[in-house]
């Protein structure tokens, strides 16, 4: 064994980009712009492996033929492991096709859920998805009626709080999720208070984290699916499926709440395939948008307005407290960079 | 409290052939889990499982939870491996303690 492991500086060195397109290609894998991190594997210069991160996701794996059973791949994950682990992250994860699922779970990885015949969703953590259902568990409240709710909020918006007033009037018990995730304009920690300040007057409404197990279209990986194959809707099959195995039965839900989007195709698409995968076992309930004049309140257009600096026309698109966030030291610095981005 | 507290997640070791890669964490008072993967987990499961407990005892750990990949480790690799992940799990990066780590002669 005499290989080792190089970063590769695929945004800046032209022909390390290059060879690393031609391996991945040589496995049937598209190259991807959301990474900040690739190595690869050599032996005398040769590129025999190459691999990458997205904060702590693996992604973009690919072995020479040729080199496959070798171990190279071992050498490879261990260090993308390593490098994930030593940044403080607490889990590992990795999106893989069916077919190459069994050389992670070799190196320790579980599965999570897939999307039969497209690709696999799984995680290395000591306290990783088991622990989330655990803790879900716990929060476990009886009830005929149980609806869930997922949103990124971002911010929220009298529109949210239209659906979740819908849900908390029909329903004994509504559980509302908020992404997790650190990708919006409005920080998570925001998010979730905003989320919670919102919904206070609701006594039979739960505000939960989605932890990491829904994700977001900026770090699902669309690299090995085909070219022709719609992102969006296998993104939507693999939400749906960890919703309806994994985190309705955990609290009893019964019924998933989303709003309409009549001008959104990927909310369209979204919506359309979590009907067909809960089919059978979950209802899912489409409201319609709230509306103020004649457009439909929506996170996009509060956002467009603020990048605008119109804050006084968002007092009939969000509730007291996000106008008020907004108007705080830290909204008005949401405000500049989205303005700085608007332009 | 012992002289190893492990305050977070620590990891040690490679996937390597001949390695051993083991993640430890806290387990509040529900004392050791090792969930172990291993392509002799027949032969050396028990083996491999009891080396690692035998380790940790020594360092006076008696609540932890490990993820463990083997990949054929020999029995000093593994005490090597699980003494580096409790030293990084309790935030000891010097002055390990090697006198007392001698003296187990595990």
């Amino acid at each position: 064994m005499s290989w080792e492991i190089k970063r590769m500086w695929i945004d800046k060195n032209l022909q390390q980009k290059e060879a690393w397109k031609e391996i991945l290609m040589t496995c049937g894998i598209h190259h991807e712009e959301n990474i900040d991190y690739t190595v690869g594997v050599y032996e005398e210069g040769e590129l025999l492996a190459t691999g990458s991160l997205y904060g702590n996701i693996i992604k973009c794996v690919a072995v020479d033929p040729a080199y496959q059973g070798t171990g190279v791949i071992n050498s490879l994950i261990s260090h993308l492991m390593d490098t994930v682990f030593s940044q403080g992250y607490q889990s590992c994860y990795v999106y893989t096709k069916p077919e190459a699922v069994s050389s992670f779970f070799h190196l320790g990885f579980k599965e999570i859920a897939r999307v039969e015949g497209k690709l696999v969703f799984g995680e290395k953590a000591i306290n990783g998805f088991e622990a989330y259902l655990k803790r879900l568990k716990e929060c476990k409240i009886t009830g005929d009626t149980i609806a869930g709710i997922v949103m990124n909020a971002n911010p929220f918006t009298k529109g949210h709080q239209h659906l979740v007033e819908t849900a908390a009037r029909e329903n004994d018990i509504v559980h509302l999720f908020v992404l997790t995730e650190d990708l919006s304009a409005f920080p998570a920690a925001a998010r979730l208070q905003l989320v919670r300040e919102g919904t206070s007057h609701l006594k039979n409404v739960y505000v939960h984290e989605t932890g990491d197990y829904m994700v977001s279209a900026k770090t699902f990986p669309s690299y090995f699916l085909k070219e022709d194959e719609d992102v969006t809707k296998v993104q939507a099959q693999l939400d749906a499926v960890i919703f309806k195995e994994y985190i309705a039965p955990a609290l009893g839900i019964t019924r998933r709440y989303v709003g309409e989007e009549p001008f959104s195709f990927a909310t369209n698409i979204y919506n359309k395939a979590m009907a067909e995968i809960f089919q059978g076992s979950l209802e899912l309930i489409v409201i319609q948008r709230k509306t103020v004049g004649e457009q439909v309140i929506s996170a996009t257009r509060v956002r467009a307005l603020m990048a605008e600096g119109k804050i006084d026309e968002l007092e009939s698109l969000v509730p007291e407290g996000t106008l008020r966030f907004i108007k705080s030291p830290a909204g008005r610095q949401i405000q500049e960079r989205l303005r700085q981005e608007g332009r | 409290m012992g002289k190893y507290e492990i305050k977070g997640q620590g990891i040690a070791g490679t996937l390597e052939s001949s390695d051993i890669q083991i993640i430890i964490d806290q387990n509040p008072g529900a004392g050791i889990e090792i969930s172990l993967k291993s392509d002799v987990e027949k032969q050396y499961g028990r083996q491999i499982r009891a080396t690692i407990e035998k380790t940790l005892k020594k360092m006076g750990i008696t609540d932890a939870k490990l993820i463990v990949v083997d990949k054929g480790a020999l029995d000093c690799t593994i005490v090597a491996r699980t003494i580096a992940a409790v030293h990084r799990a309790a935030g000891i990066t010097e002055k390990y303690d090697w006198e007392e780590i001698d003296s187990w002669n595990v």
